[in-house]
């Protein structure tokens, strides 16, 4: 006996999200907020794909995010802020006061241990005390670096921006915005140990500095400098939930667990979505997806547009941000094991213990209770390891060898902070879990579970694929948004890409 | 400042670099195959077999254990079984009339077997209960069933715990350290397994043969028995205590797993104490939502039995039942047949997370595993959350059914 009233409700929604990533999730407010009925589909039981967390024992972990910028000045609120105001949404912030430490070598093989403080001028101090003459060089690449960033404010807020008026108040961007980190680094005279320091940064984008373009180093490094950083409260999941809980105050519909499986066409217009639990229509469809996966595993093959076929040629399957995290959460206070700072990079490490699993010796160590005091319980504290891992060995590795290569992981980076700072770790560990490119690709789905999607190499950086915009979304009804679209990684960037790819579809379809 | 720079030849010859930016990316583009996308990802494969969702499997052999059974399962998927960490458990789904349920087992086989194709769980003829007796009743040789990939976090880490384990189990609660007895025999695990079983007597002791068979083939595994119901020679009396554990465990430091029934827990989370061992290491496997609310001092008003109502959306569908405290909502909203996500059932896995669009519930302490956005926002885990009010919820799609 079956005691309910059942029905299936049809409804007709004008725009799918597929996937509730953070492109997804801000996609779908912006076409909430522009009046479209819309609706999320995300394949996971949570919002936020990496923007989530989870919960061991008596600690609640948070896998992804390391800082958020885009907050703008006292004076002048940045991108993100102006974004979540707009939207309606409220995050409690925690504050991060120094942008990074680095420990590491320089190419010389002299040894250096390096606190930046948050705030251009205080930052550009800091480093003519450790790289005496360089802070003529230091403030030429700043004001260039300004130019970037308000120039490329300028123009997303003005579709038809002109280039006269960029020519005129933002030389710098136009003069930078064709060359390579490396080659801006060096027109410029940047002493070279400065130019080691900065290229560390290269690490939260992954490409290297030698094939990054430098306005997408650049809007990334100025913000980060220049304005306060922060992180949310209760973690990112924390984040993800509110702009959702936005987003359905304001109608938005989400149905968890339901995965897109093909997108469904006539004549040659993407006109829905085939799932695990039936099909959906929409005349618009924004997949939070990456690209090879959109046109490589979920669209006939005989429909895929011949530019994607190209672009998917030309990328080579270049993906960024392959990575292994560790996360422990002790059983101790962080002032008694003497860790002082939120996020430390390491490099130069020894090479032969990190070889056979990592790609290179860069370490990123984060520390969450520095930011955030009541991160976890009272006497506790909670830190993380993040590498770049090799794919071609998670591509070989068995599984009956995986649990085994995770605690040689650990094992790895436990010892890096013994060595380096003599923090010992090993005696004080309630929790652990690691997470390898095997659990990337598990809960997000991404080519070779890339954090980033595709690398945003000089050719295809993001100001380039901003300005093939047009001939790129060659699919009628079917607009990619995420972190390997037109604004490329991090958080903040995906942000801002869900909205301006919406914008675009929607501008678009007046046109028409 | 910037006014003055330039990074190559000339600034004019900069501006046109900037200006060509896209026709340049075009034109890489453009000038690029346009062979079909071959599209092919081996982490993608490994990951995937590694955790897929669903595992297809056929019952191979029914061993009769006690007051229970060991269901032995082979794989009739084409892909062999994943491999997983000794204590993990699995999830079988089944449906009872009109009820899709799925109920969690621990995995009492080696992970060696997995990759044979083979995986245990046994199934107690739990007499009050509705699933377990149902399957111990039902189970022919070749059924076929759908179970989840193994799950959890019970399990030994070297990382973490220390060398010795001391296995506390009470009755069934032993099929996990059964596991973790067989990858040490097996070479797959490294570390010495003390395990203090309490049974009531010496007929109910589950998997006796095969643990005196491990005891002999590795001197990493040692077992106690404790029985309350009998005194006999060569076995403990009585129930496990600190003073037990203290009798039989020599090295000074080990960490303490425990397997059991709820009154059990009780117990030996306040028992434990004694030994002053250092939280971390001391794990309790997930435990099981009581029902009795009627003796839980937290419960915040006067329980009496009550049935409330309910508007359940999930993917665009609607559903008004009733609902009844004196069970978790999971399963009131299983009951009404509706096809619910589900995997643990003990508030720790999320699959049944829960958006609380209208009312109230009740969320006992010691299952209340939810992150804390979700508790500020008002998200549950059905499983181990009761009514205390009409409701309106927005479950997940399930994908198990």
């Amino acid at each position: 006996m079956i005691n309910y009233q059942a029905g299936n409700i049809m409804k007709d929604y004008d725009a799918i999200v597929v996937g509730a990533g953070n492109s997804g999730l801000i996609a779908a407010m912006e076409l909430i907020k522009k009046g479209k009925r819309t609706l999320i589909i995300e394949q996971n039981n949570y919002p936020g794909g990496c923007a989530t967390s989870f919960v061991r024992g008596r600690f609640e972990i948070e896998p992804s995010l390391h800082e958020l910028c885009g907050f703008g000045s006292d004076d002048h609120d940045g991108s993100l802020v102006r974004l979540f105001k707009d939207f309606g949404i409220q995050c409690p912030w925690i504050s991060i006061k120094d942008c990074f430490r680095a420990i590491g070598k320089y190419s010389d093989g002299t040894s250096f241990d390096i606190t930046l403080p948050n705030g251009k001028a205080k930052f550009i101090e800091k480093i003519e005390e450790y790289v005496p003459g360089s802070k003529d060089k230091l403030n030429l690449l700043f004001s260039v670096m300004e130019d970037i960033h308000n120039g490329l404010s300028y123009i997303s807020d003005n579709t038809k921006y002109s280039v006269l008026h960029l020519i005129k108040n933002y030389p710098g961007m136009l003069i930078s915005g064709s060359y390579t980190v490396l080659e801006v680094f060096d027109a410029l005279g940047i002493p070279w140990k400065v130019k080691e320091i900065l290229s560390l940064y290269w690490s939260y984008l992954g490409v290297d500095i030698e094939h990054l373009n430098f306005v997408h180093y650049s809007s990334m490094l100025y913000e980060y400098i220049s304005n306060p950083i922060y992180i949310p409260k209760y973690t990112s999941h924390y984040l993800s939930s509110l702009i959702l809980k936005r987003y359905q105050e304001l109608g938005g519909e989400i149905w968890y667990c339901v995965k897109g499986e093909e997108f469904l066409f006539k004549d040659n217009k993407c006109i829905g979505i085939r799932t695990n639990k039936g099909d959906i229509y929409a005349p618009l469809v924004f997949p939070d997806i990456k690209q090879d996966i959109i046109y490589g595993k979920m669209i006939r093959e005989d429909l895929v547009h011949i530019r994607q076929k190209k672009i998917f040629n030309a990328r080579k399957g270049n993906y960024s941000g392959i990575l292994s995290t560790a996360y422990f959460c002790l059983d101790v206070d962080k002032d008694e094991l003497g860790i002082k700072d939120y996020s430390i990079f390491f490099s130069g490490n020894n090479k032969k213990q990190s070889n056979e699993i990592f790609l290179n010796d860069f370490v990123i160590f984060l520390c969450y209770n520095v930011a955030d005091p009541e991160f976890s319980p009272k006497g506790t504290t909670v830190v993380s390891f993040t590498a770049f891992a090799d794919p071609v060995f998670f591509e070989r590795l068995k599984q009956e060898e995986y649990y085994s290569v995770k605690t040689k992981m650990g094992e790895y980076f436990i010892s890096l902070l013994k060595d380096k700072l003599s923090i010992d770790i090993s005696k004080h560990i309630e929790e652990v879990e690691i997470a390898t490119p095997w659990t990337f690709s598990r809960y997000l789905n991404t080519p070779m579970g890339s954090v980033y999607g595709h690398a945003a190499e000089d050719w295809d950086s993001v100001v380039a694929r901003t300005l093939n915009m047009d001939k790129d979304y060659s699919i009628p009804g079917l607009y990619p948004i995420g972190c390997d679209t037109i604004k490329g990684d991090g958080y903040s960037s995906a942000y801002l890409a869900g909205k301006d790819i919406v914008d675009f579809a929607l501008e678009r379809i007046k046109e028409q | 400042m910037s006014k003055l720079i330039k990074i190559g030849k000339s600034r004019l010859k900069d501006m046109l670099g900037f200006k060509n930016l896209g026709k340049h990316r075009d034109e890489i583009i453009e000038s690029s195959s346009s062979e079909d996308i071959s599209y092919f990802d081996a982490i993608s494969e490994k990951a995937q077999s590694l955790h897929p969702l669903i595992l297809n499997v056929k019952v191979e052999d029914i061993i009769p254990r006690y007051d229970a059974k060991e269901f032995v399962f082979s794989s009739i998927d084409s892909t062999p079984l994943p491999f997983f960490k000794a204590g993990s458990y699995i999830s079988i789904k089944t449906i009872i009339g009109e009820v899709y349920t799925s109920r969690p087992y621990s995995i009492c086989s080696s992970p060696k077997d997995a990759l044979s194709g083979k995986i245990s769980i046994m199934i107690e003829d739990y007499p009050d209960g509705f699933v377990a007796p149902y399957l111990y009743k039902n189970i022919k040789i070749g059924d076929v069933f759908q179970i989840s990939s193994p799950m959890g976090t019970f399990y030994y880490d070297k990382l973490r715990d220390n060398k010795t384990i001391v296995a506390l189990a009470g009755g069934s609660g032993v099929t996990p350290f059964i596991s973790m007895a067989k990858a040490i025999r097996d070479g797959i695990e490294d570390f010495n397994l003390l395990l203090i079983y309490g049974s009531r007597n010496r007929e109910a002791i589950y998997f006796k043969e095969e643990l005196d068979e491990i005891e002999k083939e590795t001197t990493k595994v040692k077992v106690v028995h404790v029985l309350s119901d009998e005194k006999v020679d060569g076995y403990e009396y009585g129930f496990i205590t600190s003073d037990i554990i203290k009798k039989y465990v020599f090295e000074p430091q080990y960490s303490v797993f425990a397997c059991g029934p709820g009154n059990f827990y009780t117990f030996m989370k306040k028992d434990i104490q004694k030994l002053n061992i250092p939280q971390r290491f001391i794990r309790f496997e997930m435990e099981a939502v009581s029902r009795d609310l009627s003796s839980d001092p937290d419960y915040p008003i006067h329980y009496e039995k009550k049935e409330y109502n309910a508007l359940v959306k999930q993917g665009g569908k609607e559903y008004r039942i009733k609902l009844s405290n004196d069970e978790p909502i999971l399963s009131g909203i299983e009951r009404a047949g509706i096809k619910a996500n589900a995997s643990c059932r003990s508030g720790v896995c999320l699959w049944c997370r829960t958006r609380v669009v209208e009312g109230k519930t009740y969320n006992p302490k010691k299952n209340d595993n939810r992150r804390k956005g979700d508790v500020l926002l008002d998200y549950i885990h059905p499983c181990a959350s009761f009514p205390l009010s009409d409701l309106v919820l927005e479950i997940p799609e399930s994908e198990l059914f």
